[in-house]
């Protein structure tokens, strides 16, 4: 078998392969152009731990750039300053912020860029900065730690509180109201003997009869209220009637009252009458009296008038 | 039988054939009180005037005279035309009603009721005469009460007594200056009952 092997031609698709190969890495791995990207820059207060050169920076999850430069800030030495290129259809606006923020397990760190209002006007770098500025918030782990340290610091103010709060004196007390306290309870343990105990749990027992005697009840209780309603009507309309009968007897003393005025006016008029007859019936028998007073002196006078007539003065 | 009736006729005729005095009658009447100011108290009220009370002798019509301190006489030939009791009562009422003191004055015969009642007791209204006959005075003496009819009870009283000489001594001359003197008593009431009421 003539084993005729093209080296030249495997050469040629060996380095063709490779070359592709490499073409496809640089392709990949091919920085964006400077047409394409603009440069940003970012001042942590914070340790930048697991951030490296090339870290992705990401907006709302989506890698838009990368970090370029780490260094000190020159003019604030507590300060980290990040360049970073991000693309320019990148919406960076005033109130974009930058975000630390740890990518899973692996201590790895990139920038998470996080927009505020949509209104907001882009970003531009103001005078005297050579790139604009995005601001930054504190991290999860800044904010951690903050958090902790105000959590340490109140603990420690509340330990200190605790330590002054039981202080000697107040220990004493302490003390004394637990050795009251202990007393007391001794002398609930005494009281709560087997009887004490025994009784209670009778009176409990007596209670569930009552409870039960009461559940027994109720129903009695309700056929009673019943009863009570019906009778409270028959009562009423007993009152109704003795109300009518009253208001009847009202109306036949006033009428018996108008009677009696009548009566009584009449018995006036009639007594007045009799009065006026009784006056005449006076003036009458005065009369009468002293004509039989006449008579009796000298009874002839009937026909003859013999008495002596005395001539009153002044008469002839 | 007969003969007894013819005697009992003749006895009767021999009886109607004496003659008597004629009798002047005379009126009691106080001529009206006007022209007086009187106080407003009792210009809202109403007065019942009572029947006067009076000794027997002032219920007859008989006109009598004193003669002295104790001796009582009657004219023969002069009488009241009413009884005095009835007309001072008269008198009274009509001497009120001119006054306008009250709103409305009733005598006792009314049967309306009123807010005040006036009793009056007449103690003395005769024509006294001294031991000769010759000289002779009149005297009115009368008490007046006021009386509240709600209370039942007397608000005030008076008691007024006048004495008038009379011009001649005579039955007519009495009864002029009775009138006279009853007429100033009337006055004086009148004065005194304007401030009485409540």
């Amino acid at each position: 078998m003539n084993n005729k092997v093209n080296y030249t031609l495997i050469g040629i698709l060996v380095l063709f392969g490779l070359s592709m190969m490499f073409g496809f890495a640089y392709w990949m791995l091919k920085p964006s152009t400077d047409a394409d990207t603009q440069k940003y820059l970012i001042y942590f207060n914070e340790s930048v731990f697991g951030l490296n050169l090339d870290a992705p920076v990401k907006y709302r999850g989506i890698t838009v750039g990368k970090v370029t430069r780490l260094r000190i800030n020159p003019k604030n030495t507590e300060q980290v300053e990040v360049t970073v290129d991000i693309l320019k259809s990148t919406p960076i606006k005033e109130n974009t912020v930058a975000k630390l923020t740890a990518q899973g397990i692996t201590g790895l760190t990139y920038i998470n860029l996080t927009q505020g209002k949509n209104d907001a006007p882009p970003l531009r770098a103001k005078s005297g900065q050579k790139y604009p500025v995005i601001k930054t918030v504190p991290s999860f782990f800044e904010h951690f730690e903050r958090s902790l340290g105000n959590v340490s610091s109140e603990l420690s103010s509340t330990l200190a509180k605790t330590q002054q709060l039981l202080n000697q004196k107040n220990q004493e007390e302490i003390s004394r109201l637990l050795q009251h306290s202990a007393n007391i309870m001794n002398k609930i343990d005494k009281l709560l003997d087997e009887k004490t105990v025994a009784h209670f749990q009778q009176s409990m027992n007596n209670l569930d009869k009552i409870t039960y005697k009461v559940d027994h009840l109720i129903p009695t209780i309700d056929r009673f209220i019943l009863k009570s309603i019906a009778w409270e009507k028959d009562i009423t309309k007993s009152f109704d009637s003795i109300k009518d009968t009253y208001v009847n007897m009202d109306k036949t003393m006033d009428n018996m009252a108008v009677s009696f005025s009548d009566s009584a006016l009449t018995f006036e008029k009639m007594s007045h009458t009799i009065n006026n007859t009784m006056l005449e019936s006076q003036n009458m028998m005065i009369d009468l009296e002293s004509t039989l007073e006449e008579l009796k002196r000298n009874p002839s006078d009937i026909l003859y008038k013999k008495t002596e007539q005395r001539k009153a003065p002044g008469e002839r | 039988m007969k003969n007894i009736l013819l005697s009992f006729a003749l006895l009767f005729v021999l009886g109607c054939s004496r003659t008597s005095p004629a009798i002047t009658e005379y009126k009691i009447e106080a001529s009206s009180i006007q022209n007086q100011n009187f106080q407003k108290s009792c210009e809202q009220k109403s007065l019942t005037v009572s029947q006067v009370f009076v000794s027997s002798s002032l219920m007859s019509k008989k006109m009598k005279y004193i003669v002295g301190k104790y001796k009582e006489y009657a004219y023969n030939e002069s009488a009241w035309a009413e009884n005095p009791n009835r007309a001072i009562s008269d008198a009274i009422v009509k001497s009120l009603e001119g006054t306008n003191i009250f709103k409305t004055v009733d005598s006792y015969k009314s049967f309306s009721r009123s807010d005040y009642t006036l009793e009056s007791r007449v103690d003395d209204f005769s024509q006294h005469f001294s031991e000769d006959e010759k000289s002779s005075f009149v005297k009115v003496d009368i008490s007046f009460s006021l009386i509240d009819n709600k209370t039942s009870k007397i608000v005030a009283n008076k008691h007024i007594e006048k004495r008038l000489d009379v011009k001649e001594a005579n039955a007519q001359s009495g009864v002029e200056a009775l009138n006279e003197a009853l007429k100033e008593t009337l006055l004086e009431m009148s004065q005194w009952i304007s401030g009485s009421c409540i």
